[in-house]
């Protein structure tokens, strides 16, 4: 069953039908039928080569289906409204190099406002607004070619960003942020969800990533193995291991303890294992202070 | 004989950039046939000092000694064979693969060092086995890889040319977990079975953790720390200033440690769950 936890908001910001996509001989999406509600959350997750990223570049228009139809916003995604579509789809790289080309990272910010044809004046306040956002000020005249690659994420993520696109997708585009501005950048990403309904698709085998997510949906040999809620689909282990994710540390102890006939149920969450183990052993010791009285 | 810094300083001298030391003063030392890590926020300086380990960049001030080759500034020569005996996988390594099919690629780098032809393919084809690449993926074209698979073919091209010390920039961004742990555990047999020297950039610090022998932190161009892996874990400025949060076992492990009266030398480097269980089991048992 497919999940949606928005279901009273009924437009779909994003409609697959019975898409079906091969490169040369090999199929990478068989048949696959999805809908993405305005505003929603959702985490793709698969392998490497189970037809994520195709599916990403699918949706906004950089490869075609051989089968099947696509519908962004209620417009089918072909030539009529291709242009439309493409500027409300925000799209991020893995790799950041791929799309740079100004002298500066100011200028890479301007450069999607500009082909948005805004006013210099709200352009000057976007990349202003952006790059305050995401830590970038004191490296806006920085060539981007200067920039590490964590840099280089983050002004590719501002860029995007400034553009305020309705539908956001990154295609593994924090894999080099470092965790703790990884822990910020989702913040600001369900900010932005919460607060602009912005649709977002992330690309991530990051569990802490997938977990941020409304809905996630587990793509497997070009079909969905798995479509529902994070936080109970990553408890499966079947599943973790047909899309070659790694349990969270704190579910391995979990079912470790449990091996050792401690009950303490299954978390994926840090904080709560450790408030029941604390919970556990102070107890523990209670009981053993007042028996030696 | 392993590598050694002496005081390298380098600045970026080209476009935007105000002359400002991506390297100051460096002094480092590390042995051979070990696994180290470097990790550093962004910008820290960690992939300007990999590319001094190969030639591609030159240091300003300071002296490099690799194995038994001397780095100096230039105009003094690069010892011959520096790119042969020191392998580079480029943060992108897509951006490395560049012929037709997988195989010219993994040739290209031994005829590249003028050896023999049945050489070069004996040389590649031990390569693609190390990393699990078959027949079909040495066919097919380095763009009709997945990411792991061009990743693998990057590394296998790279350890084709049989180099002396293995360089990764970044190498397990956007693989998946089961293809991380694979990756690291091969670079490690690098080390562990044929005596290479390998170093890792990374900030994946759960990657590595279990096979590393030193991690060395860098921030604003100096070292500022170098070290075993459980020592870094007691340095939390270090962790914050490299933008490293410290990884979820060694969390769980910090957080117990009193309780359970812990003891992280006999837990060996890296707290797996199943021995962290087991602790807290004899702890509570030892309540009872």
């Amino acid at each position: 069953m497919p999940y949606f936890p928005n279901s009273d908001n009924k437009t779909a910001a994003i409609q697959l039908n019975n898409i079906s996509l091969t490169r040369g001989k090999q199929a990478v999406l068989k048949q696959l039928t999805l809908e993405i509600p305005a505003g929603q959350w959702v985490a793709l997750a698969g392998c490497n080569g189970s037809g994520k990223s195709s599916l990403a570049r699918l949706i906004n228009g950089l490869l075609q289906a051989e089968q099947g139809e696509i519908v962004i916003h209620g417009k089918r995604l072909h030539s009529e409204h291709f242009f439309d579509i493409r500027s409300q789809i925000g799209y991020l790289f893995a790799s950041p190099d791929d799309q740079f080309f100004g002298l500066t990272v100011r200028d890479d910010i301007a450069f999607g406002l500009e082909n948005l044809a805004l006013a210099r004046e709200l352009i000057e306040q976007r990349i202003e607004h952006y790059a305050q956002l995401l830590g970038l000020i004191p490296l806006l005249d920085r060539h981007p070619a200067t920039l590490s690659g964590g840099q280089k994420q983050r002004a590719a993520l501002a860029a995007v960003l400034a553009m305020e696109p309705s539908i956001l997708i990154l295609d593994e585009a924090t894999s080099m942020l470092d965790s703790s501005f990884r822990d910020d950048f989702l913040t600001l990403l369900t900010q932005l969800n919460r607060e602009q309904q912005l649709t977002i698709i992330t690309i991530s085998h990051d569990i802490k990533e997938l977990a941020a997510a409304d809905r996630l949906i587990m793509l497997h040999d070009g079909t969905v193995l798995a479509d529902g809620k994070p936080d109970v689909l990553l408890k499966r282990q079947h599943l973790l291991n047909t899309c070659r994710l790694e349990a969270p540390y704190a579910l391995q102890l979990c079912r470790e303890l449990k091996l050792h006939g401690i009950d303490i149920g299954e978390s994926l969450d840090e904080q709560e294992v450790l408030s029941k183990l604390w919970a556990l052993l102070s107890s523990k010791s209670l009981t053993a202070t007042r028996s030696s009285r | 004989m392993g590598i050694t810094f002496e005081q390298v300083s380098y600045s970026y001298k080209e476009l935007a950039l105000k002359h400002q030391l991506a390297l100051d003063h460096i002094n480092l030392s590390v042995k051979s046939s070990q696994f180290i890590t470097i990790v550093g926020a962004p910008g820290s300086g960690k992939s300007t000092l990999l590319q001094h380990l190969n030639g591609l960049l030159r240091a300003d001030h300071g002296t490099i000694h690799l194995l038994d080759m001397v780095v100096s500034p230039s105009p003094a020569k690069l010892p011959k064979q520096l790119s042969q005996r020191v392998g580079l996988v480029f943060q992108y390594a897509e951006q490395q693969l560049f012929k037709q099919t997988v195989w010219e690629d993994l040739l290209y780098g031994p005829l590249n060092f003028e050896v023999s032809k049945a050489e070069a393919e004996s040389a590649a084809l031990a390569a693609a086995e190390f990393m699990g690449l078959d027949e079909a993926v040495l066919a097919k074209s380095p763009y009709e890889l997945s990411s792991g698979q061009i990743r693998k073919a990057a590394i296998a091209a790279v350890l084709a040319a049989k180099p002396e010390i293995i360089v990764l920039d970044e190498p397990t961004a956007s693989l998946d977990a089961a293809s991380r742990g694979e990756l690291m555990g091969l670079l490690h047999r690098q080390c562990s079975e044929q005596q290479r020297t390998v170093i890792v950039v990374t900030h994946a610090l759960e990657d590595v953790l279990p096979y590393t022998n030193q991690i060395i932190a860098l921030h604003k161009g100096s070292v500022l720390f170098s070290g075993a892996p459980h020592e870094l874990m007691l340095r939390i400025d270090v962790l914050e200033a490299a933008g490293l949060q410290m990884p979820a076992a060694y969390h769980f492990y910090f957080s117990l440690e009193q309780q359970l009266g812990l003891d992280l030398s006999k837990l060996q480097y890296y707290p797996s769950a199943p021995q962290l269980a087991a602790a807290i089991k004899a702890a509570l048992d030892g309540l009872n």
